[in-house]
């Protein structure tokens, strides 16, 4: 893969170059759905085959757009409810489906409402 | 009474059009000032105002879904040859492929592992769906800050010209003009002679197939932008 200056760490026998910081043109923010690691790996997979055809600036915002739609689309976000893996509450109850995060609490209580 | 329950569905629609606004917004990443969406919107109110059918949906479900495409394409014609007109050509792509996905019957799954692979492909068709809208318009130089970067996106966006060229002739017509030449869908379903919804449902055929052709390396003539 070709080596892009300025962004990646220096190897052996190459002068260390310093990163030049990117153009802070588009806020940047980090979706709440992405802190958590199971649904991140799902999306990090989606845009894998991006990664070295769009800059990365682009495929951040991939990440963004997709774990907006997973929020955002009820038929996505019910079927990463039934997608996420069993996971074991601490009382031994094994239950099927995705963690309660703050975006599906906010939905269930806005639908509710 | 009547007008009771006019004033309360344009009230209703104010608060649609405020809400999707602000998620456009968001997912722009404030590079289009709230007041502009929320005015595209409150136009189009009146359209989803008239057009609501209550027998066949709830107004709010029928309203965000209209807003959002008609805020999208409005933005689309108004960024046009912009820097941030790559993300809105993106954002409506996903848009149009969420809605073919949504047309489509659901397959009941009996298994946590077939859901699992039907949430890669959802995920895996946006990812396209976004990459086919970018690659479309020229990059913003300020994302495209190397060589290596411009070469990237120029030997993508020829990749999805190819698979566009592809397409069936009015769906190729279409999408050239919708998105390279910066038309309205009204302006080009006029000219091709079929209605705005006939337009709007060969719009997202055409996504779901470019969508599939960049997944799956259908212009291997090119080579497959899936490869990685």
């Amino acid at each position: 893969m070709p080596q892009r200056i300025g962004r990646h760490a220096a190897v052996d026998g190459e002068k260390e170059e310093v990163a030049r910081p990117r153009a802070a043109r588009y806020s940047r923010r980090v979706h709440p759905l992405l802190a958590d690691p199971w649904i991140a790996a799902q999306i990090d997979a989606a845009v894998a085959p991006y990664v070295n055809r769009l800059p990365p600036d682009e495929v951040a915002w991939m990440r963004e757009q997709l774990a907006e739609t997973l929020a955002e689309d009820d038929a996505a976000a019910e079927l990463l409810q039934r997608a996420k893996p069993v996971h074991v509450e601490q009382s031994g109850e094994v239950r099927r489906g995705a963690l309660v995060t703050p975006i599906s609490a906010a939905r269930r209580s806005k639908r509710a409402g | 009474m009547l007008a009771d329950a006019a004033d309360a569905r344009l009230s209703q629609g104010l608060i649609v059009v405020q809400e999707v606004s602000r998620r456009i917004a968001r997912r722009l990443g404030g590079q289009i000032p709230l007041d502009d969406l929320v005015g595209i919107g409150n136009l189009a109110l009146v359209d989803v105002l008239r057009d609501h059918d209550a027998s066949r949906a709830s107004f709010a479900s029928y309203a965000t879904a209209r807003l959002k495409q008609a805020i999208i394409d409005g933005l689309r014609r108004e960024t046009h040859g912009r820097t941030i007109a790559s993300r809105v050509a993106a954002l409506m792509a996903s848009e149009r492929l969420a809605e073919a996905q949504a047309e489509a019957s659901a397959e009941p799954t009996a298994s946590i592992e077939e859901d699992q692979s039907a949430l890669a492909r959802l995920l895996g068709g946006h990812a396209a769906a976004l990459a086919v809208g970018l690659l479309t318009t020229p990059p913003d130089p300020q994302v495209v800050e190397t060589p290596e970067e411009a070469v990237q996106w120029a030997e993508g966006a020829h990749v999805v010209k190819g698979a566009i060229a592809a397409l069936p002739e009015r769906e190729r017509a279409l999408m050239e003009r919708y998105y390279y030449g910066g038309e309205g869908l009204e302006s080009i379903a006029d000219d091709l002679g079929i209605t705005k919804s006939w337009a709007s449902r060969l719009h997202k055929q055409a996504v779901l197939t470019l969508t599939r052709a960049v997944q799956g390396g259908g212009v291997a003539a090119q080579g497959p932008l899936a490869a990685g």
